[in-house]
C-alpha cells in the first residue's frame, strides 16, 4: 500500500508543484501572489470541456479554444496586476486577484453549473507493474511537469529571456534602468503561467473530473507549497509541494481513524508548524537588508 | 416587517465585522482574510459550551476569551510571516476551518449542523434581537470612533503608513498590528454569535468566502479612518445586492451573481479607490 | 460630507426605500382568490439538479390543479426560494418567504440541511412546512408544524444493513453532505444489530471530492467482502465508481449504493462492473397514472426527472395535492391543515399516506434493486 500511496501522492504533489512553480515565477517577476491562478486553471479546463463536449471540435479546436481562453486570462490578470506592481501594493494586487479568481469560478458555476463534469467517459486506463499501477491521466500529468521543468530551465540557464527574468527577480529597478522592458516580460510570464496552469487544470480533470472549485484547492494547496518551500528558492517550492501533497496522504492512509476528509485541516497544521518555526519557509535565500 | 428586521439584523452584524476590517485592513494596512474563521469559531464556541451544559453568561466569557487566544494565534503568525504570507496563510485559514468543523462532527455537528439553538431571555424575540443588535454595534462603533482619535487610532494609522518609522518612535510596530488582529478577531465572534441568535441553525455554510468577499469590500470602500464612511458603506453592501431579489433572474444562480456582484464590485473598487486613499510611495 | 459620501447616502437611502417599499409591510396572505404556497429547495449550488427537477413538477401541477379549479374555488400560485442545501440560505428563503410574501405553509425544504433548520422557526411561527425528500432521521421529533413525505434515512440504512449481514467484513464509503452522513450514522448504528458483521473500513471523503484513490487503496486492504458506496448523486458518484473499477487486483467484494446508483448513466461509464451490485431506495412507482402524469411533465416541461427519480416526483405531487386539497377545505389556516395533516389519510401516488402524529409519513417498505444488464431492476 505505502509503494502505491507514494505514486499517487507524487501525481497529486507534480499537480501542486507545477501551479506552485506558475506562482513562484509570477512572484519573482511582479512579487504578486496571484490567487486567481486556479481560477484561471478551472476556466480553461472548461474551455477544454465545452470544445470537447459542447461544440463537438476537431482537435485544433481543443487545442485553440483552450489556448485562446488561457491568453485572454493572462492579458486581463496583468491588466488587472500590474498598475499595482509598478506602485508596489502587492497586498491590493493579491486582493483583486482573489477576487478575480472568484468570479471567475462564479462565472463558471453560472455558465456550467455546480454538478460535476467528466473529460472521459469509462474508466481510465492504467499502467499496471506488478501489484501497483498508475493511470494513465497520472503519467500525463508528471511528463507535463517535467516537460514544464526541462523547457523553464532551458529558457532560465541557456537564453536571454532567461537572463533577463533573472534580472528582473533581483532587482528589477536595475534591471529598468538598463532598459529591460520590465511591462513586456511580465505579459509574457503572465500568458505563460496562465497556458502551463490551464494545462495542469486540464490533465487534473483528465485525471479525475471538473467541478467550479477544482481551482480553489489546487491553488491553495500550492500557495501553501510555496509559503511552506519559501518564495526565494525555487527548490524549497519542489520540495515541500511533495510534502503537502505526502505527508497529509499518508497520515490518512496509515491512521484508521481519519479519513480523507481531514487531508485539508493536516495540510494546514504541517503548514503551520513549519512556518511557525521557519518562517522564511524550508529553504530561504539570505538577502542583504538596509 | 419580519424581513426588514432580518435586513436590519443583517447590517447591525456586518457592521461588527466590519469594524474589525477596518481597524486591520483600511487603516492599519493588514491584510488579514480570516475573518470568517472568527466569525464561524464565535458562533460554534458559544453554541457548543451552552449544550454543554454551561450558563449563558458562562459560556459567552470563555467564547471571548477562546476568541482573544485565537486572535493571538493569527497575531503570531502575523509576526513571523510577510505581508502577503499572511494574507494567504489567513486564506488558507477559512478553507481549514471549514473542513475541521465538518469533519469533527462529534463536537460541531459535521454537515448536518447543530439545530434548535435558542435565543437568549433578554433578546427572545427578533425585534428584542435586533435592538441588543443595534445597541452593541452603536457602542462598538463609539468604540472605534474613541480609537481612531486617540495615540493608538495614530499610531495604527501609521503602522500603514510605515513599520519602520513606527518602531523608530519606539512603539512596536508588530505590537499594533497583533492589538488589531485580536480586536478585530474577538469583534468578528462577537458578530458570529449575534448572527447565530437570529438564524439559530449552526452549520458549516455559517462562515465562507462569500462573507470575506462582503466584508473586504466595505473594507476597501471604507478606506478613510473615518466611522460615518464605514457605517455608509455597510449599509450599501449589505443591502443592495437584496434589490437583486426583486429582479426576475432565474433562482438557478441567485447565489452565484451575488458573489459574482461582489467579486466585481471589489475589483472595481481597488482599482479605483485604491490611487487615492493608499499613502504615496515614495521611489528612490 | 465629500460627494463619495453623498453618492454612497443617496444609494443608502434608495435601497432602504425600496426594501421598506417592497419588503417591509405585510402583504396580504390571500390576495384575492390567489394563496401563494412557498417552495424551498435547492435552486443552486451542489443540489440544484433536485431544486429545478422540483420546480418543473411544482409549477406542472400547480397550473393543472389552477385549470381545473372552478370559479369558487382557490387558485395557487407557487413562490420558489433557493435552499441550497444549506442552514443560513434555508432560514432566509423561509423568512423571505413569510414575511414578504405572507405563505403560511411552505413545500420544502428538500435536502434534510434545509428542512431541520427551519423546523423551530416553522412551530415558533406557526408555518406548516412539508418537506416531499427530507430523510434524516432527527427530523422526527421536530414539532407539530413539520412533516415529511421522504423515506427516514433509518429505514434504507437498516435495510442495507440487513442486506448485507451475511457478510462478515464489509466497508463504507462516505461522501460528506448531510443525505451521505445521515444513512453513515444510521447505517453503522443499524450494523450493530449483528454482531458477526466487522466494519472493517469507514471512510469519509471531502464533498465533491474527485481524486478518491488513496482512499480506496486504504478501503482495499482492509479486504472487505462488500462494500457500500454512499456518494450524493451525480458526477461524484460516477467519479468513485469509476476509480474503484480501475483498481487493479481487488475482487471479491460484493457493491451496495443507495439511489445515487439508481440512474442508469451513472453506472453506464463503467460497463460491466456494476452488474450483480444491490441498491436500496425507495421503490419504483409502477402506477400507470402517476407514470403518464411524469411523462407529461416531461413532454411539457423538457429535460428529464432523473434526479427525483419516481419516488420523489410522486412525493412531490403528492405533497402540491394534499396541501391545496386542504387548503381548497380548510382555507389558508396553517393550524388546521397541519392538525388535518397529522390525523387524517389521503390517498397519494406513493401509496396511503398517513402521520398519526408523526413528523415521517407511515410507511413500511423499501426497494431492493440488483443490476441485471446494466439495468436496475426491483426485485419483487
Amino acid at each position: 500500500m505505502i509503494v502505491q500511496l507514494l505514486i499517487y501522492s507524487f501525481i497529486a504533489g507534480t499537480q501542486v508543484l507545477i501551479l506552485a512553480l506558475g506562482l513562484f515565477t509570477i512572484y519573482s517577476v511582479s512579487k504578486v501572489q496571484h490567487l486567481a491562478l486556479g481560477g484561471i486553471a478551472a476556466a480553461v479546463a472548461y474551455a477544454f470541456y465545452f470544445a470537447s463536449h459542447d461544440a463537438a471540435l476537431p482537435l485544433w479546436g481543443l487545442i485553440a479554444v483552450p489556448l485562446l481562453v488561457a491568453i485572454l486570462l493572462g492579458i486581463i490578470s496583468f491588466w488587472l496586476n500590474e498598475s499595482f506592481t509598478k506602485r508596489q501594493e502587492y497586498l491590493l494586487a493579491l486582493l483583486v486577484s482573489f477576487s478575480f479568481g472568484v468570479a471567475l469560478e462564479a462565472i463558471i458555476s453560472i455558465v456550467f453549473g455546480t454538478d460535476g463534469k467528466s473529460l472521459i467517459s469509462g474508466v481510465s486506463s492504467v499502467v499496471s507493474y506488478g501489484d501497483y499501477q498508475i493511470p494513465l491521466s497520472g503519467i500525463f500529468i508528471i511528463g507535463f511537469g517535467a516537460i514544464c521543468a526541462l523547457i523553464s530551465l532551458f529558457v532560465v540557464k541557456f537564453t536571454s529571456f532567461g537572463r533577463t527574468l533573472k534580472a528582473i527577480a533581483e532587482n528589477s529597478f536595475s534591471a529598468t534602468s538598463i532598459g529591460i522592458n520590465e511591462r513586456k516580460i511580465r505579459l509574457i510570464i503572465y500568458i505563460a503561467v496562465c497556458i502551463v496552469a490551464g494545462g495542469i487544470g486540464i490533465l487534473s480533470g483528465l485525471n479525475t473530473a471538473l467541478t467550479p472549485m477544482m481551482g480553489f484547492n489546487l491553488i491553495i494547496m500550492a500557495f501553501i507549497a510555496l509559503l511552506v518551500g519559501g518564495v526565494t528558492d525555487v527548490r524549497g517550492t519542489i520540495i515541500a509541494s511533495y510534502i503537502v501533497a505526502l505527508v497529509p496522504e499518508f497520515i490518512v492512509g496509515i491512521v484508521p481513524n481519519i479519513s480523507s476528509n481531514w487531508k485539508m485541516v493536516l495540510v494546514f497544521l504541517i503548514a503551520f508548524v513549519v512556518l511557525i518555526v521557519k518562517p522564511e519557509g524550508l529553504i530561504a535565500n539570505k538577502q542583504r537588508k538596509a | 416587517m419580519g424581513y426588514l428586521y432580518t435586513q436590519i439584523a443583517r447590517f447591525f452584524e456586518t457592521s461588527m465585522l466590519s469594524v474589525g476590517v477596518h481597524i486591520t485592513t483600511s487603516i492599519a494596512g493588514i491584510f488579514f482574510f480570516g475573518f470568517p474563521v472568527a466569525f464561524s469559531f464565535g458562533a460554534y464556541a458559544l453554541v457548543i459550551l451552552i449544550k454543554n451544559g454551561f450558563t449563558l453568561w458562562i459560556a459567552f466569557i470563555i467564547t471571548i476569551l477562546l476568541s482573544v487566544l485565537l486572535g493571538l494565534i493569527f497575531s503570531l503568525l502575523y509576526r513571523r510571516l510577510s505581508n502577503d504570507g499572511f494574507a494567504v496563510f489567513t486564506f488558507a485559514s477559512v478553507l481549514a476551518f471549514d473542513s475541521l468543523i465538518k469533519s469533527w462532527d462529534s463536537l460541531t455537528g459535521g454537515v448536518l449542523g447543530i439545530s434548535g439553538i435558542s435565543r437568549p431571555s433578554f433578546a427572545r424575540t427578533l425585534v428584542a434581537l435586533v435592538i441588543l443588535q443595534g445597541i452593541l454595534a452603536i457602542c462598538v462603533f463609539i468604540f472605534e470612533y474613541t480609537l481612531l482619535q486617540s495615540p493608538f487610532g495614530r499610531a495604527l494609522r501609521a503602522h500603514n503608513e510605515s513599520k519602520i518609522f513606527l518602531d523608530a518612535t519606539g512603539i512596536p510596530a508588530s505590537g499594533i498590528g497583533s492589538f488589531a488582529i485580536t480586536l478585530a478577531v474577538v469583534l468578528s465572534a462577537l458578530a458570529g454569535i449575534l448572527a447565530i441568535w437570529r438564524i439559530q441553525f449552526l452549520d458549516p455554510s455559517f462562515g465562507g468566502i462569500a462573507i470575506l468577499l462582503q466584508i473586504l469590500t466595505i473594507g476597501i470602500l471604507a478606506m478613510k479612518p473615518k466611522v460615518s464612511g464605514l457605517i455608509l458603506s455597510v449599509l450599501c453592501i449589505v443591502l443592495l445586492p437584496e434589490i437583486l431579489r426583486f429582479f426576475p433572474f432565474p433562482s438557478s444562480i441567485m447565489g452565484h451573481l451575488r458573489i459574482l456582484f461582489y467579486s466585481v464590485l471589489l475589483i472595481v473598487l481597488v482599482k479605483q479607490l485604491s490611487t487615492r486613499y493608499t499613502s504615496k510611495k515614495r521611489f528612490i | 460630507m465629500n460627494k463619495k459620501s453623498i453618492v454612497i447616502a443617496v444609494v443608502a437611502i434608495i435601497v432602504v426605500v425600496l426594501l421598506v417599499v417592497f419588503g417591509g409591510g405585510t402583504k396580504s396572505p390571500v390576495s384575492g382568490q390567489t394563496v401563494k404556497i412557498g417552495v424551498i429547495g435547492p435552486m443552486s449550488g451542489d443540489a440544484a439538479a433536485y431544486g429545478q427537477e422540483l420546480q418543473k413538477v411544482v409549477s406542472y401541477r400547480i397550473a393543472q390543479i389552477n385549470a381545473k379549479a372552478g370559479p369558487n374555488d382557490p387558485k395557487f400560485e407557487a413562490i420558489y426560494e433557493d435552499g441550497k442545501c444549506s442552514g443560513n440560505d434555508s432560514v432566509n428563503a423561509f423568512q423571505k418567504l413569510t414575511t414578504i410574501d405572507g405563505v403560511k405553509i411552505i413545500l420544502g425544504g428538500f435536502c434534510s440541511s434545509e428542512t431541520m433548520p427551519i423546523s423551530s422557526l416553522a412551530n415558533e411561527n406557526k408555518i406548516l412546512i412539508i418537506s416531499p425528500a427530507s430523510s434524516n432521521p432527527k427530523i422526527e421529533g421536530s414539532g407539530s408544524f413539520v412533516f415529511t413525505l421522504s423515506y427516514s434515512d433509518k429505514k434504507i440504512a437498516e435495510d442495507l444493513a440487513k442486506e448485507m449481514s451475511v457478510y462478515k467484513k464489509v466497508a463504507i464509503i462516505t461522501e460528506q453532505n448531510d443525505y451521505n452522513i445521515g444513512v453513515r450514522d444510521a447505517f453503522l448504528e443499524a450494523i450493530k444489530n449483528y454482531p458477526n458483521v466487522q466494519v472493517v473500513s469507514n471512510e469519509t471523503f471531502a464533498k465533491g471530492s474527485s481524486d478518491l484513490r488513496s482512499l480506496l487503496e486504504k478501503v482495499k486492504v482492509t479486504q472487505p467482502e462488500a462494500v457500500l458506496l454512499n456518494p450524493n448523486g451525480g458526477t461524484t458518484a460516477e467519479t468513485l465508481l469509476r476509480q474503484i473499477a480501475e483498481v487493479k487486483n481487488w475482487s471479491g467484494y460484493k457493491l451496495y449504493g443507495q439511489f445515487s446508483y439508481i440512474p442508469d448513466n451513472i453506472r453506464s461509464s463503467v460497463g460491466t462492473f456494476t452488474e450483480g451490485m444491490t441498491i436500496i431506495d425507495a421503490p419504483t412507482l409502477s402506477d400507470p397514472e402517476f407514470i403518464k402524469l411524469r411523462d407529461d411533465i416531461v413532454a411539457i416541461k423538457g429535460g428529464k426527472l432523473d434526479s427525483l427519480g419516481s419516488y420523489y416526483t410522486a412525493s412531490t405531487l403528492d405533497g402540491i395535492d394534499i396541501i391545496t386539497g386542504l387548503i381548497s377545505k380548510l382555507g389558508n389556516d396553517s393550524e388546521k391543515v397541519g392538525r388535518a395533516l397529522s390525523t387524517e389519510q389521503f390517498k397519494g401516488f406513493i401509496g396511503d399516506i398517513s402521520f398519526s402524529g408523526k413528523n415521517f409519513v407511515k410507511l413500511n417498505i423499501s426497494g431492493k434493486y440488483i443490476i441485471e444488464d446494466g439495468k436496475a431492476v426491483l426485485q419483487k
